[in-house]
């Protein structure tokens, strides 16, 4: 008896290795790699984009993992280089009003989208107005607040302002007087606009297009960018292919027309998945979790795969300036004692893995307008007294302290919080209590009641100071949770506005960061820093401080794969 | 029978009616919302969004709303995928994951029973030694870890199967046999159990005294008693695992619905934490009365009327 | 089983015979720890020689845990003994391929005591009465007639084929156990305990039954009871069991009214008698303490610890040192005890009641009705014997 129920236990084993025996030769992976060893292999770059992209809609994508395939597949008026400066891209040039309040685009000739259809003007007047219109609820609507009646819109109520909405749209500051002008009027002088015109929210849409239902399927999708989507399968993959009505002229710097044939982006939602499914050659570009680090920089054939460089982010953790009998709101001097009795550096190597920048200032390097200077450098023995100082200030002692710091729970942030918890016990002999919350408990909690001291991030969403001052630290900002204000500050900060040019504005953005600085309503504590891997036949891959979520994600259309 | 069953279905109505307003009135009492972001979203667009979606009305108006839909088939919007219905979500992944889910189920009863049944005839030798350890560890290895474990042997170092995807049947293997693991040790250790109780039982003594042989004694006497309480546990079993496992889709990338049942949660993704918790009850409530029905079938001790 | 120790040993030694065991040991590990080494045994059943004769009724007796349902099952092989030797019909069963012990389980069937646990729940009582038959290739023709004709012999409604053991009372699911025994048209029988879980309104009905049996197909049984007055009506003979010892064995007579040893008089001193002035006049001895664990026997006799006269003997030395064989006492009267003449001159336990009933008078089938009846009541208030009820 038990003899036959082992012959059929024999069976099923036997089975489930004839399966895998099976698929060795026919479909495996390596089998795969390794059979485009051909003297030019297939040019196809598979990357993995960590999930299911939440909408391909440009105008309410907000997310990295949809921006990184709209990146391929639509096209701004301008876009950046690998330096980061604007350039032309579907605009040809722009000319700037000299009171800075109005900023005339000239499209390219012999614009298309995938489709066939011209890109016209019109096209981005649809556009813009489709991103502030309400009723559409586009998650970054608020780009459009500089433009002429934008702010208007974006605080019309759909409901109750229904009909006001339609005659806002049409005082809303964008034109076009003939196919190839583009227009836009902004309501005050904002040099950084020409960056938001390289946002993918602004790319140009069709209406006919974007009113189907289901358009942002793959048999619909009409793209404006030199890749052009062919397959979406939900949850498991998406794939870009050159779009044939590509103008290469535009792209020349790039390499003109793309090179590329297929781009795969894979949805794999496990990071330590991700890493095996590069390390089995499934995948072309890797991102490791940080936990592999040291493995990976040991690893003798992995090491050499690295690719790091800093990426446009900080992470800070911000005071409660908002509780009126808080230590951190009655002291600066306080601030800066928490702030100065932290080791970043042993920081970063003990708690990020060594990945990732000491951050000392805001604005990130990479970007126009970042400052090289420790504006609070860590000093124990300053800490000290400043906390004392700090105290009396505040009029307390160390017994009324009962401090907390937030953190959202599931990302890693306990280790860090728990490093900075004993520093600061060491220093002043104070217990800072770690709490952790759910991520969306944790965001509500920050804008309702923050924690004396809470973790944040930040990214940039155009090269520009202005996004990382004016939209994160100015009193009005809503991504202020610290509820830091400083006049003076917002001043600099729409004086910079109003100059034309960079290197006329960022004077006063180095003043204003400065200013904040001193103030010491943050920590700063590490700019980001990509740890990719990229596979040795990978070639010109354009990676760049911009990239969120695929390193080289905003110029995949021009890399090719040699043979291997 | 059939009146009990019909009775037992139109049960399954209060029982749902009761987790939907539970889950309901437990989602939106959840600090946060879909809108929530580390780059906060201005108040108007909030407002906005809130309008758009209805979610501005009082919580018993959406529930209201939201039975409504359900009535039509409509399971609403999705929060975190914008340009996506519940339904087509669901559509999307439900095939895969119950397909996933009755592999695994099949997988886990074609190794489970017999490695239980072999133990059990065994009882202390080194086939139920071999038995219990397989039950152990794959009670005791949570399945992230077996699921890794599976790829980084059979993709990464073997090269055999790959690492993600749904494409091939070759996809299949890793998902199914990590996610049958826990199944295989929970029925293997019950049908031990069960066999080794019916073991000591006076009618497989008599089976014995009537001069059977070994082979219908097992198969007649022992396994057929034996499976009884097994059953029991093979509903819930196949509701669990066809409803999806978030690690396995996780870890694998499966194009299933699994996934859901966290990502939603933490994306305030109301539709979807509905549509889950929905298709979960239901999945539960079916399968205990088919495990009922089946029970009345193959014991004749039990009767329903 | 390899390790017989005599292997050589000779056939049976009484010709007339049906079932002959000798030297019989079954003793069952206790595994614990990790490796599940062996901490000790349990001696069940610790070198025990008897013999059941052709057409008699041995009756076994003694308290729960003696070791007497593990000697009913080792007597038709239904567990394997640890030594010794078990001969049906001349025949060493230990010695039986597995063929030839499934066609020799033809002739030697068992009735459990449970009726419902012995019946497997998902089969008809058809298929339950007619499985030994086709694999025993059994009235192959008409196999459905002759479970009828089963169920009636046994007493219940022929058609009843198709139900489950579920749809009967306690006593007719005893009396499928016994028409599922009986198919195989078998020569020997192992009652065990056949009528104590039933109530008592319907053990007598049982009993009556089996006796009828046993009169019309000339049947060998062996009748295991925890209660003394069950097996005296039916029994040709009556063994007592202490610990795993066979410790006296004689016909009724012997046994209950002139006992050997001093153990079947502390338990007939249990029994109560339904006369209260015999109740009055007879000595009674209590057992006190519990009964030792078979794990770990006391030394020489197994008795000696509970046992009233080596109190009264001043506790000689032999039966604390000594383990006292099972001897001849009497006719066909065996006793294993060092001072078994001083028991019997005892009066200890003894009713000296007039006997009427005897088997074999006219007058027994119908007494015997009467008397099982009255037998099954009373062991729930023989509470001087430890551990009586089971």
């Amino acid at each position: 008896m038990w003899l036959k129920k082992s012959f059929a236990i024999l069976v099923v084993l036997g089975l489930i290795l004839a399966a895998c025996g099976g698929t060795q030769g026919s479909n495996s992976p390596s089998a795969n790699a390794s059979g485009s060893g051909a003297a030019s292999g297939p040019q196809i770059l598979h990357v993995d984009m960590g999930g299911e992209p939440p909408s391909l809609d440009p105008t309410q994508a907000t997310d990295s993992a949809s921006i990184t395939v709209l990146r391929s597949i639509t096209a701004t008026l301008v876009y950046f280089d690998k330096q980061l400066n604007v350039v032309p891209w579907l605009a040809k040039s722009w000319d700037v009003a000299p009171d800075g309040q109005k900023i005339t685009f000239h499209l390219q000739d012999n614009i298309k989208y995938s489709n066939g259809d011209p890109i016209v003007a019109g096209d981005f007047v649809f556009s813009w107005k489709r991103l502030v219109d309400p009723r559409n609820a586009a998650g970054y609507g608020y780009i459009m607040a500089d433009v002429k009646g934008g702010s208007d819109l974006l605080a019309a109520d759909p409901k109750k302002d229904a009909a006001k909405i339609d005659g806002l749209l049409t005082k809303f500051g964008v034109s076009a007087p003939d196919d190839k002008t583009f227009v836009v009027e902004l309501a005050k002088p904002a040099a950084y606009f020409v960056y938001i015109a390289s946002l993918y929210g602004t790319v140009p849409l069709q209406k006919k297009w974007v009113s189907q239902k289901g358009f942002t399927e793959a048999k619909n999708y009409v793209g404006s960018g030199p890749m052009k989507l062919t397959q979406w399968q939900h949850n498991a993959k998406i794939v870009i292919e050159p779009n044939p009505n590509w103008n290469p002229a535009i792209s020349a710097a790039e390499g003109g027309a793309p090179k590329i044939q297929q781009v795969q982006y894979s949805m794999i939602t496990d990071p330590a998945a991700s890493l095996a499914a590069y390390e089995a050659n499934e995948l072309d570009i890797g991102a490791p979790p940080s936990q592999e680090v040291s493995r990976i920089q040991n690893d003798p054939k992995l090491s050499k795969q690295v690719i790091q460089g800093a990426t446009l982010n900080i992470t800070y953790f911000g005071f409660d300036l908002k509780n009126p009998t808080g230590l951190f709101t009655k002291s600066v001097t306080a601030r800066k004692a928490f702030s100065e009795a932290i080791n970043k550096k042993q920081m970063m190597a003990v708690a990020f893995s060594g990945i990732g920048v000491v951050a000392d200032s805001l604005v990130p390097p990479g970007m126009p307008g970042h400052q090289d200077t420790a504006f609070i450098p860590y000093d124990l023995a300053k800490a000290k007294t400043d906390f004392e100082a700090g105290l009396k200030e505040a009029n307390l002692t160390k017994a009324d302290l009962k401090l907390q710091i937030g953190y959202n729970t599931g990302a890693n942030w306990e280790n860090k919080v728990a490093f900075m918890a004993e520093q600061w016990r060491t220093a002043f002999g104070v217990e800072v209590k770690p709490v952790g919350l759910e991520w969306g408990a944790y965001l509500d909690r920050l804008s309702k009641d923050p924690f004396d001291i809470f973790r944040l991030g930040w990214g940039a969403d155009y090269p520009h100071p202005n996004n990382f001052l004016t939209d994160l630290i100015s009193c009005k900002s809503t991504n202020n949770n610290m509820g830091y204000c400083n006049k003076q500050v917002d001043d600099l900060l729409a004086q910079a506005a109003t100059k034309p040019k960079l290197e006329d504005q960022l004077p006063l953005y180095n003043q204003a960061q400065e200013m904040v600085m001193k103030d010491a309503p943050i920590i700063p504590i590490r700019f980001g820093q990509r740890f990719a891997l990229v596979k040795p036949w990978v070639q010109n891959l354009v990676p760049t401080s911009q990239d969120s979520q695929i390193t080289g994600e905003n110029f995949f259309a021009w890399v090719s794969i040699a043979p291997h | 029978m059939l009146g009990y069953i019909i009775r037992r279905v139109l049960w399954i109505i209060p029982v749902l009616f009761v987790v939907s307003v539970i889950t309901f009135g437990l989602m939106h009492s959840a600090p946060g919302g879909p809108w929530s972001r580390e780059k906060k979203l201005p108040e108007a667009t909030v407002a906005a969004l809130n309008a758009k979606y209805g979610l501005d009305d009082p919580i018993p108006i959406q529930y209201l709303k939201w039975v409504g839909g359900l009535l039509h088939g409509d399971l609403g919007p999705s929060y975190k995928y914008l340009d996506r219905s519940v339904n087509d979500i669901v559509a999307d992944g439900i095939g895969t994951t119950v397909q996933l889910g009755i592999q695994a189920f099949l997988l886990s009863v074609i190794i489970g029973i017999p490695l239980g049944v072999i133990a059990a005839l065994r009882h202390n030798g080194i086939p139920d030694y071999l038995a219990t350890l397989v039950s152990v560890l794959g009670i005791c290895t949570p399945s992230f870890v077996a699921a890794i474990l599976l790829l980084v042997i059979f993709s990464v170092w073997l090269k055999w199967l790959p690492t993600f995807g749904w494409d091939s049947p070759a996809n299949w293997i890793l998902p199914t046999v990590a996610l049958a693991l826990f199944p295989i040790a929970q029925i293997a250790r019950y049908t031990r159990a069960s066999m080794l109780e019916v073991t000591r039982k006076d009618y497989v003594r008599t089976a014995h005294s009537k001069g059977l042989r070994e082979g219908s004694i097992v198969v007649v006497h022992m396994i057929r008693n034996a499976l009884i309480p097994v059953v029991t546990i093979l509903g819930p079993i196949l509701a669990f695992l066809i409803t999806g496992s978030f690690i396995i889709e996780f870890v694998f990338s499966i194009p299933g619905i699994g996934r859901y049942y966290v990502t939603s949660i933490g994306q305030r993704d109301y539709g979807v934490i509905m549509a889950m918790t929905m298709i979960f009850a239901v999945a539960i409530a079916v399968m205990n009365l088919i495990v009922d029905v089946l029970y009345a079938y193959i014991d004749p001790r039990i009767r329903y009327s | 089983m390899t390790s017989v120790a005599n292997t050589a040993a000779a056939p049976a030694r009484d010709p007339g015979a049906l079932v002959d065991v000798q030297n019989l040991k079954i003793h069952f590990p206790i595994l614990t720890g990790v490796f599940q080494t062996e901490a000790g045994r349990v001696r069940a059943v610790d070198d025990i020689s008897f013999e059941i004769r052709k057409g008699e009724t041995l009756g076994l007796v003694g308290e729960s845990g003696c070791g007497k349902t593990t000697t009913g099952r080792a007597l038709i092989r239904l567990r394997n003994p640890t030594a010794g030797k078990v001969f049906f019909d001349g025949r060493d069963l230990m010695s039986l391929s597995r063929g030839e012990l499934r066609r020799m389980r033809r002739r030697m069937q068992i009735i459990f005591q449970d009726p419902y646990g012995s019946l497997n729940p998902r089969m008809t009582v058809g298929s339950i009465v007619s499985e030994p038959l086709e694999t025993h290739h059994l009235s192959s023709g008409h196999r459905m007639d002759r479970v009828r004709e089963l169920l009636a012999l046994v007493g219940l409604n022929p058609n009843y084929t198709n139900r489950y053991p579920h749809e009967f009372s306690g006593g007719q699911r005893q009396r499928i156990g016994i028409a599922r025994a009986l198919a195989v048209e078998p020569e020997f029988i192992v009652c065990d305990e056949p009528i104590s879980a039933l109530d008592v309104s319907i053990q007598a009905q049982v009993l009556n039954l089996l006796v009828e049996l046993r009169e019309q197909f000339g049947l060998t049984y062996l009748f295991i009871a925890h209660d003394l007055s069950v097996v005296r009506h039916i029994s040709d003979r009556v063994g007592v069991m202490y610990l795993g010892k066979l410790v006296e064995l004689g016909p009724p007579t012997a046994i209950y009214e002139s006992p050997g040893h001093p153990y079947t008089r502390a338990l007939l001193s249990a029994v109560p008698i339904p006369d209260p002035k015999a109740e009055r006049k007879r000595r009674r001895v209590i057992l006190t303490g519990d009964v030792p664990s078979p794990v770990n026997p006391p030394s020489g006799c197994r008795f000696h610890t509970r046992c009233w006269l080596y109190e009264r003997l001043g506790r000689p030395e032999n039966c604390r040192t000594e383990d006292p064989p099972l001897r001849q006492i009497g006719d066909d009267h065996r006793a294993a005890c060092h001072y078994a003449e001083d028991a019997l001159k005892s009066d200890v336990g003894v009713a000296h009641l007039e006997d009427r009933v005897r088997r074999g008078t006219p007058a027994a089938v119908a007494a015997r009705h009467e008397a099982a009846a009255q037998a099954a009541v009373p062991h729930e208030q023989g509470a001087g014997v430890a551990g009586t009820g089971e």
